[in-house]
């Protein structure tokens, strides 16, 4: 799909102010005023206040220094390619007494190696629901949540 | 009664986070929960590369009341639920190891649900995470416990 150019300058405007919230939030969670990170980068106050409104251009030389200097780099400029994909540990179902066994051989108390075995011979969305139905019945039930 | 319970508000905050194009894991009691040891408390924690102004946020469109927001980390909570949301890209934990986002998530394990997934991180990651704070408390301890145990049931088959 083609953008116009009201749409290409609508979508810029709105990833720049993007760009500039994640500046100003990273500078703040360096403690850093903005005279400061202006400093470091080598450029004016204004320049940074611009950088952070996402108003107005500025190089990408300050966009870049801002960022290494706030150690966002790999945030804003690579989004993770190598995601997780390996599933949650399950076991067979017909081998959960098995499994409670080794994991009392390996220093797990009785109760919790069956609680154990039981839960993860479930799949997630098996466990999630059972978590779901918890909170359902402690809600019901009036169970305090602290 | 909930209109949603704690856990369909985690997992929906999940998708609306990966909406913002940030990142999310469930850690703590809830991840320790799918790995097989039962809950004692509704509180939630996950940890989210995401935006402070963009969390917030969104969690104003779930309906949470923030209770904290402090650099790298914001308490809110839905109901009578505590919600901890750790911003922090990576830290040192006091057996000294680093915990980086990244590549715990990279490591991580997938739950798969019926819409949409959650990720959780490793056994191996979930006790560093277990080790990273001052103070190490006996509940700690004792989910650490659990962990070693699973894995090595893991590794000596």
């Amino acid at each position: 799909m083609t953008l116009n150019k009201q749409q290409q300058s609508t979508s810029i405007k709105r990833q720049a102010t993007r760009l500039g919230a994640l500046i100003r939030t990273a500078r703040k969670q360096h403690s850093l005023t903005q005279s400061q990170l202006a400093d470091r980068i080598g450029v004016t106050i204004p320049t940074l206040r611009r950088l952070e409104s996402g108003e107005g251009s500025v190089s990408l030389h300050t966009f870049l220094a801002g960022l290494s200097l706030l150690n966002i780099e790999d945030d804003v400029l690579h989004y993770p390619i190598e995601r997780s994909s390996r599933p949650v540990l399950k076991i067979p179902s017909n081998e959960k007494q098995k499994y409670a066994s080794r994991l009392q051989a390996n220093g797990i108390n009785s109760r919790d190696a069956e609680n154990a075995a039981w839960i993860l011979s479930l799949s997630g969305q098996q466990r999630v629901q059972l978590l779901k139905n918890q909170e359902k019945e402690q809600k019901l039930c009036g169970i305090a949540l602290r | 009664m909930w209109d949603r319970t704690p856990i369909e508000e985690a997992v929906s905050l999940v998708s609306d986070i990966e909406r913002h194009h940030g990142r999310a894991m469930l850690i703590g009691g809830a991840a320790l929960f799918l790995y097989g040891k039962p809950m004692r408390s509704l509180d939630y924690d996950l940890w989210v590369r995401v935006a402070n102004d963009e969390l917030v946020e969104i969690l104003m469109a779930h309906g949470f009341e923030i209770d904290s927001n402090k650099p790298g980390r914001i308490i809110a909570y839905f109901e009578e639920c505590k919600f901890d949301f750790f911003l922090f890209k990576k830290a040192t934990n006091y057996d000294r190891e680093l915990v980086e986002y990244d590549e715990i998530e990279a490591s991580g394990r997938i739950v798969e649900l019926e819409h949409g997934k959650l990720l959780i991180p490793s056994i191996e990651d979930m006790i560093k995470l277990k080790k990273l704070g001052d103070e190490i408390r006996p509940k700690d301890l004792e989910d650490i416990e659990y962990l070693e145990g699973l894995l090595k049931a893991e590794n000596n088959p």
